[in-house]
């Protein structure tokens, strides 16, 4: 019984969802409501439960080992984020806001030098060849991409913002580039979205039983 | 700003304070400094204290009010000079440099000048004052003539009003006298009344004489002598009447008691000096006496007052002595004619100046009728000068007498609009000039003048020139007033302490528009009257030419002869100016420019009386500052009360002068209405030189050539792209009507039903497509090796993904977690997404396993998270949670593969730069297929082992370790149910994709090439 009506809440949310294709309304967006509302509340359980719980039983088993009193520095860093919603002090939840950017930057920094920019780099010469010349093309295909980007240029003599020839042919074999590489994600997006749609027409076909 | 002045005739620089050029002996323009008195440093005009010595410059004494008659003398000089003196008031009068012939009264011997009878000149006793200098050492080295005017004394003529006289004395005036009373005025051939007195003949009978001055006999030896009963009666004598009467409301005269004296002429000057309003109350009874030049004048002034209207009750016993005397010609009595000059201040304090104004017709038909008679041509000429008709009284007042009557209507009864007339006639213009009636007098010469346009052959000149010289004259003009003026000054001075000379009136006069005085404004609007009046009336302004042009004729006129016309306006001028002197004081100070009168005005003087009152000015030592001078002016304010004696100060001729634009081009370049530059208004009230804002905003702006923008078609791409990006498109579309929009809705309800039933296909339909083998694609082959490799051992399974991406991730999880399971692997779940739990928690029931729980953090979690892998427990302390107990640091110890599944890039990125680059734990991604571009550059380096894209990836997966073949129907032939679902999926993905590639060009079919077609057609 509770598998069938998790069948039917699930097949109404789907109806919900799609009955965007006639536009705006508030099915759909009561459709979203509940998906947003739902996730905010099991993260928070998950979080309360397997992040916090776990820690104030740890605490509470032992208050007076000294490496409990370590939980007092998130903590405090906690209720200065609180103080956020206190416009005259909330200047104070700066300092987590800070520890907490300053801290995800430098990791976030050392491991894209360290796991992607620095291993992209060395795989260019050690990954096998496709064809001669691939990290050639790579290099040129790269230069023209960051080229399709560069706006800078000068003016001519009728005033008019004019570019090199050889910077606007390679300005324009990186606009193709970007145009084949943003061609592939829409695909791919497109796919992963059929994937998806169809998951749920196998959804509502087997709860019709087809 | 340079102290030297320039003279305007050679350019010669001459030494500060000059009044003469040294080079050329012409006439300087004053200057706009005070030089100290103390120690000769030249000081701004604005300064009231020297800048180097700290002595006052300016006097700050009270105005003498006329209850101060019966104060005893002192020197109470007032800042200003004869515009800010009231009727009657008169200064101190020096004696030491009175004209000789005023002193002596005879001009027997003025060629040769007796040095002896000049040291035979007693000592003057004025009242209580100490004794006044011997005349004839001030001006023994003056010829006599020198004080007479050229008419008078040169003139070739031969039959000459006067004739060149052996010597002057009061005989010769009553002569003249009695000429003129005889005179038939309609034989003159001119208009008499254009014969206009000179301003400060007329004027003088404003003035009110009380005192006498009576030398002894004995010191003058040459006057004839005078009862004292004369001497009483004589309240006004002669000229001297006029300085008694301009000094008799100030406080500063001594007491001339020692009337005793029997002389006339220059002793009633002396006694005049001495006229003090303490003896106003005896004046009524006193008659009038006069003789020797003064007598002269006081008779022609009693001919005008015989014109004037009549007089008020009040001022009917004046008036009627100085009738009677005018009706006993034979008296001849030097206050004959004087009378009239005591009279006007009585009566311009009963309120009455038109009564009191002497009218000069019947003087003039007098002369006229009597000269008429027996001379003809210049004796007409003279009588010209004395004639006046009755509607042109005013014309003959002095300009500041007019302005008297513009201030209050009441004091005078003339027209003024007659006074206006004249003021712009040629007749008032040429009254300007000091030798205004010398040169209409001479003008008699000129047969061939209609009427009282006294222009002279010689000085028809054209009107440029005129303009030019406009200035010259004006300061021509200046030299008899200033000299009088500097008369009113000296008297309001204190002994020690004058106001240069040097202060040019163009600067006086902006400096009584410092006060924002009404002066100010009648003074411009006359200048500026009289400046049209000279650009129009170009023949008439040929009468305001320069005095060296007006002695040219008059050098010819009768009696003219053998005298030099500048040098008798010179001794006009210095004989008010040391008259002026004379009646400061003892202390005999230099001749005042006429410019003292102007440098301040009423308020200003005011001002010093409160200031003084409040003790804020300090003393005479004291360092007075120039903005204390500022805050009083600031603190001004036009003063009814006194307007009528400022107005009556300010000579229309000043006016005429028309300052602010003749001048200024010369001296005056700075001197501009400063209180059109003051701010009024605003946080900058005050200050001077403020730029209106609305001037500068009004200002046109000179157009700014903007280059020409030219848009570029990558420009216009990157617009277009921008507006895409902003929805500016959809935003556009709102306008469209509802039939457009019902159609792109309608449009993409067809479509996706189309891709709905195109997808229903391949679920109802799973034959309708061919059997198809999908490549085996080495990435799924590495993701099978990994799992493979590690079979039995920890495998750390990462659910990175949320119920939204469940529907693709799903089998993928759910084929590998049974090849894991297949394998012998201990799964440990882990999930940074809340959701992912829950997923994880649903896959570890079906599957087995263990579930870690929720990792915080992110980027750092998964960085403490790699710090508890591969053997490095030991550094495992931050791990929180469910995931910090032991077995979970156990668990951690031992995994030999993580596998992970995502649909976002970031969760990817993340387990691949914290935990895949710091470990050397095979990492395995089970993605979408959208993500499959960014997780295969990380495949092609090394770091993600295998990896597993979307449900193609997943089939061929499966197909690997089930050994099937891809086709869904295969899936249901094996029964496995993860297979056939994703072989149910892959068909309707394929048919999607069919129906989307056959919509895509079909679109394009239509609109790119049927739809251009159609609009090629409408336009054709």
């Amino acid at each position: 019984m509770s598998e069938s009506i998790g069948l039917i809440v699930g097949l109404v949310l789907t109806l919900l969802i799609y009955s965007y294709l006639l536009g705006d309304n508030p099915l759909y967006r009561i459709a979203i409501h509940l998906l947003v509302g739902v996730t905010a509340a099991y993260s928070a359980i998950v979080v309360f439960r397997q992040v916090m719980l776990p820690i104030y039983e740890q605490v509470q088993q032992d208050p007076t080992n000294p490496d409990n009193f370590i939980w007092l520095v998130p903590i405090f860093l906690g209720l200065l984020l609180l103080l956020k919603r206190l416009p005259t002090i909330s200047w104070l939840g700066n300092i987590s806001l800070a520890l907490l950017i300053g801290v995800g930057a430098a990791i976030s920094l050392t491991g894209a030098l360290i796991g992607t920019l620095w291993p992209q780099v060395t795989a260019v010469s050690n990954t096998p060849q496709l064809f001669p010349g691939q990290g050639i093309v790579v290099a040129v295909l790269t230069a023209s991409t960051l080229a399709a980007f560069q706006f800078s240029g000068r003016t001519d003599h009728d005033g008019q913002w004019t570019q090199p020839g050889w910077q606007r042919a390679i300005g324009t074999v990186g606009q193709l580039v970007v145009t084949m590489t943003f061609g592939v994600l829409f695909a791919t997006v497109i796919n992963s979205s059929l994937i998806l749609l169809s998951d749920r027409l196998g959804y509502v076909l087997r709860f019709f039983g087809i | 700003m340079s102290s030297e002045k320039k003279c305007n005739n050679c350019g010669f620089k001459n030494t500060p304070g000059s009044k003469f050029c040294n080079n050329c002996g012409n006439k300087l323009p004053l200057s706009t400094h005070i030089i100290c008195p103390n120690c000769q440093t030249n000081n701004s005009i604005d300064r009231i204290f020297c800048d180097n010595c700290g002595t006052r410059l300016i006097e700050d004494d009270p105005l003498p009010e006329e209850p101060q008659q019966e104060e005893p003398p002192k020197s109470s000089g007032k800042a200003f000079t004869l515009p800010t003196r009231r009727p009657g008031d008169t200064g101190h009068l020096d004696p030491n440099i009175l004209p000789e012939w005023l002193k002596t009264g005879e001009t027997n011997n003025l060629d040769q000048p007796d040095e002896e009878e000049f040291q035979e000149l007693p000592d003057i006793d004025i009242g209580n004052s100490k004794p006044l200098p011997k005349l004839e050492e001030q001006t023994a080295a003056k010829s006599l003539t020198d004080d007479l005017p050229d008419w008078l004394v040169k003139s070739n003529d031969s039959d000459p009003i006067i004739a060149e006289p052996d010597g002057i004395s009061t005989e010769l005036y009553l002569d003249l006298v009695d000429q003129s009373e005889d005179f038939d005025e309609s034989s003159l051939p001119f208009d008499a009344s254009d014969a206009n007195l000179p301003d400060w003949l007329t004027g003088a009978g404003l003035f009110k004489d009380d005192t006498s001055i009576t030398p002894s006999e004995s010191d003058t030896g040459k006057l004839p002598p005078i009862s004292e009963e004369d001497v009483v009666e004589s309240e006004s004598s002669g000229l001297t009447e006029l300085f008694s009467s301009m000094e008799s409301d100030s406080a500063i005269e001594p007491d001339f008691a020692s009337s005793e004296s029997d002389i006339s002429g220059l002793t009633a000057l002396f006694s005049d000096l001495q006229d003090d309003e303490s003896e106003a109350s005896k004046s009524d009874d006193e008659a009038e006496s006069s003789s020797g030049l003064t007598e002269w004048l006081s008779e022609l002034s009693q001919s005008d007052m015989d014109n004037q209207d009549a007089p008020a009750a009040d001022s009917g016993t004046e008036e009627s002595e100085w009738l009677q005397d005018t009706e006993d010609e034979s008296s001849s009595e030097p206050g004959a004619w004087t009378a009239w000059l005591e009279l006007p201040e009585a009566q311009s304090e009963e309120g009455s100046i038109s009564e009191i104004v002497p009218d000069d017709d019947d003087l003039a038909d007098e002369i006229a009728e009597n000269l008429a008679a027996e001379q003809a041509g210049i004796s007409a000429d003279f009588a010209e000068l004395f004639k006046a008709d009755d509607s042109s009284d005013a014309n003959d007042l002095p300009d500041w007498m007019t302005n008297i009557e513009a201030a209050d209507e009441s004091l005078i009864a003339s027209d003024s609009e007659d006074l206006d007339e004249d003021l712009f006639s040629l007749e008032g213009n040429a009254a300007q000039s000091e030798l205004d009636w010398l040169m209409q007098t001479g003008e008699l010469s000129m047969p061939d003048e209609p009427s009282g346009v006294d222009i002279p052959s010689e000085l028809d000149i054209p009107a440029e020139e005129i303009e030019g010289q406009y200035l010259d004259e004006a300061e021509g003009d200046l030299d008899w007033l200033s000299d009088l003026a500097s008369l009113d000054t000296s008297s309001l001075q204190q002994d020690d302490e004058f106001i240069s000379e040097e202060v040019a009136q163009p600067d006086k006069v902006d400096k009584v528009a410092d006060g924002d005085d009404w002066q100010d404004k009648e003074l411009l609007a006359d200048s500026s009257e009289v400046a049209d009046a000279a650009e129009q009336e170009e023949p008439l302004d040929i009468e305001l030419s320069i005095d060296a042009q007006v002695s040219e004729w008059l050098d010819s006129a009768p009696g003219s002869s053998g005298l030099d016309e500048t040098a008798v306006s010179d001794d006009l001028d210095s004989l008010f100016s040391d008259i002026s002197d004379m009646v400061e004081g003892e202390t005999p100070t230099p001749a005042k420019g006429f410019t003292d009168w102007l440098e301040f005005s009423d308020e200003l003087e005011e001002a010093e009386l409160e200031a003084q009152a409040e003790g804020s000015v300090a003393a005479d030592d004291s360092d007075e500052s120039f903005s204390e001078w500022d805050g009083l002016l600031s603190e001004l304010k036009p003063d009814d009360s006194g307007q009528d004696s400022a107005q009556s100060e300010l000579p229309d001729w000043i006016s005429d002068l028309n300052l602010d634009e003749r001048v200024k081009p010369l001296e005056l370049t700075t001197s501009v209405d400063e209180t059109a530059l003051v701010e009024t208004e605003g946080p900058l009230a005050g200050l001077r030189d403020v730029i209106s804002v609305a001037s500068v905003i009004t200002l046109i702006q000179d157009e700014v050539a903007v280059p020409e923008f030219t848009v570029t078609p990558e420009q216009r791409q990157q617009l277009e792209l921008l507006r895409q990006l902003s929805h500016d498109d959809a935003k556009s579309d709102t306008s469209k009507d509802d039939a457009t929009h019902s159609n792109t809705s309608l449009t993409r309800i067809l479509l996706a039903m189309l891709l709905l039933a195109a997808m229903l296909v391949g679920f109802l339909l799973p034959d309708l497509l061919p059997e198809r083998l999908l490549p085996e694609q080495p990435t799924t082959i590495g993701a099978l090796t990994a799992v493979d490799a590690s079979a039995g051992k920890t495998v750390l399974v990462a659910f990175e993904y949320t119920p939204a991406l469940a529907g693709e991730l799903a089998p993928q999880s759910q084929l590998l977690l049974d090849h894991l399971a297949q394998n012998g692997s201990h799964v440990v779940a882990i999930s940074q997404h809340a959701a992912g739990v829950a997923l994880a928690t649903s896959a570890l029931e079906e599957h087995g396993g263990d579930l870690m729980g929720y990792l915080p953090g992110e980027a750092v979690g998964l960085r403490q998270l790699s710090d508890c892998l591969n053997q490095k427990a030991d550094r495992c302390t931050m791990l929180s949670g469910e995931l910090g107990n032991d077995a979970n640091q156990t668990v951690l110890d031992d995994v030999s593969m993580i596998l992970v599944f995502t649909g976002q890039r970031d969760s990817l990125i993340h387990w691949i730069e914290q935990v895949g680059a710091t470990t050397d734990i095979p990492v395995v991604a089970g993605i979408t297929q959208a993500l499959e571009p960014v997780a295969a550059p990380y495949y092609a380096s090394g770091q993600l082992a295998g990896m597993i894209a979307g449900a193609p990836a997943t089939a061929v997966y499966d197909s690997l370790t089930n050994e099937t073949s891809v086709n869904g129907t295969l899936a249901g032939e094996v029964g496995n149910e993860s297979a056939q679902l994703i072989s149910m999926q892959l068909l309707s993905q394929t048919m999607g994709q069919i129906i989307i590639v056959a919509v895509f060009i079909v679109g394009l079919f239509i609109y790119g090439i049927l739809y251009p077609l159609v609009n090629r057609r409408k336009n054709l």
